[in-house]
């Protein structure tokens, strides 16, 4: 093996290391914020299912069906044919 | 083309005499040839017997230039409800479909969904070509109040939602390395931002287009609540066209009616410093168009003129 390619094996290497240290997990942070966002915003909209009166209820119905259905895909992604929790899903 | 001021409400206790002003008001505006609107949004209603004719929820000519309508905020979220639910189930996994009834169930049984849902209707005829003029005969003081800050009030909390759906896509977008890439379509975020624009437009009809008579008459309680009720629609910007003061005695009465006259002198000096008009007490029913004319002409005479254009500051 020359030495360039040795050298180019190396930062290869170094490159997949830093990817896994650093890069994964600022992705994983990433997406554990932007998850939080979204449960943010689906408890803001479905407030009346916790108890809490929701005082834009009727300007967000729209949003019901899109974020019940977010819900559904996420728990069958999880591998759960339910939610558990019957009136939140199925 | 639309002028300003084309929105117009009657609004005050109950039973000094709103609906039929807002009737004779909307009878005035139609004579003077503005195609006008009159709704009213007080559950009891009684528009339709002061035109002594049926109203529902579509508006109705019921003369020349003239339609009314009495809607309902119940009727409003039902028919939205229908419509979401029809969506809903065109386009989602049927195993969702029933947690997704109990949700919106649930959003349409919150406290307020009536009101919004009553400012909704509004934003849908204000929004609506067909009417120069919209005169809008309100339920008492407190729903007034409500339905008219309530833009205000719900847009900042809708654009609050956008937002966090707007950072949620682009942190996920940066997770995954997409950022950069054409953002695909968020139907989502383009209904909020829909609905935003929707309240955002009619809180702005309601600051430059909105003129509210507050209607009283000359007793003390429903003074009070007329005083109380300029100083609060002043703060929140919407603009008071001049106080209809009904049922006022004329002079030169003996007995009783004197003294209750000189009562009213007192309340009618509070008064003072606020543009207003006075409508005597009158005699009739006060129902039906011919008696509503006879109202009308007494208020154009008195100085509230019916186009919309006609600058009252």
């Amino acid at each position: 093996m020359s030495r360039l390619s040795r050298l180019a094996a190396l930062w290869r290497r170094i490159e997949a290391g830093h990817e896994q240290v650093f890069v994964a997990r600022w992705r994983q942070g990433l997406r554990r914020e932007a998850r939080q966002r979204e449960d943010t915003l689906r408890a803001l909209v479905l407030l009346d299912s916790l108890g809490v009166e929701n005082p834009v209820a009727y300007e967000t119905l729209e949003l019901i069906p899109y974020l019940v259905a977010d819900l559904h895909e996420w728990h069958r992604r999880m591998g759960r044919e339910s939610f558990g929790d019957p009136g939140v899903c199925c | 083309m639309l002028l300003s001021s084309a929105l117009r409400f009657f609004g005050g206790k109950g039973g000094v005499g709103k609906t039929t002003l807002a009737a004779a008001f909307g009878l005035l505006a139609a004579g003077e040839g503005t195609r006008t609107l009159v709704v009213s949004t007080d559950p009891a209603h009684s528009l339709g017997d002061a035109l002594a004719t049926p109203l529902g929820e579509r508006p109705r000519q019921v003369a020349d230039r003239l339609w009314a309508a009495e809607v309902s905020g119940e009727a409003q979220a039902g028919k939205r409800l229908e419509e979401i639910t029809r969506d809903a189930e065109r386009t989602l996994p049927r195993e969702v479909l029933p947690a997704v009834r109990t949700h919106l169930r649930r959003a349409v049984g919150s406290p307020g969904t009536v009101e919004s849902a009553l400012l909704d209707r509004l934003i849908e005829l204000t929004e609506s070509a067909e009417w120069e003029l919209l005169v809008v005969d309100s339920a008492p003081t407190g729903h007034m109040l409500r339905l008219l800050t309530l833009p205000a009030l719900l847009t900042p909390w809708i654009e609050g939602l956008a937002q966090q759906r707007r950072s949620a896509r682009d942190v996920d977008r940066m997770a995954t390395g997409a950022l950069g890439s054409a953002a695909e379509a968020d139907p989502l975020l383009d209904r909020l931002q829909e609905r935003r624009a929707r309240m955002e437009r009619m809180a702005q009809r309601l600051r430059t287009d909105a003129l509210v008579h507050l209607v009283l008459v000359p007793e003390r309680l429903p003074l009070a609540e007329t005083l109380r009720t300029a100083g609060t629609l002043t703060e929140s910007g919407v603009r008071l066209g001049p106080m209809i003061v009904n049922r006022v005695l004329p002079e030169g009465e003996a007995g009783l009616l004197a003294r209750r006259r000189r009562q009213q002198e007192e309340v009618l000096g509070q008064l003072e410093g606020y543009r207003q008009v006075r409508v005597p007490l009158l005699a009739g029913a006060l129902t039906g168009q011919a008696e509503l004319a006879a109202l009308a002409e007494l208020l154009a005479a008195a100085g509230l003129p019916g186009t919309p254009g006609a600058d009252l500051r």
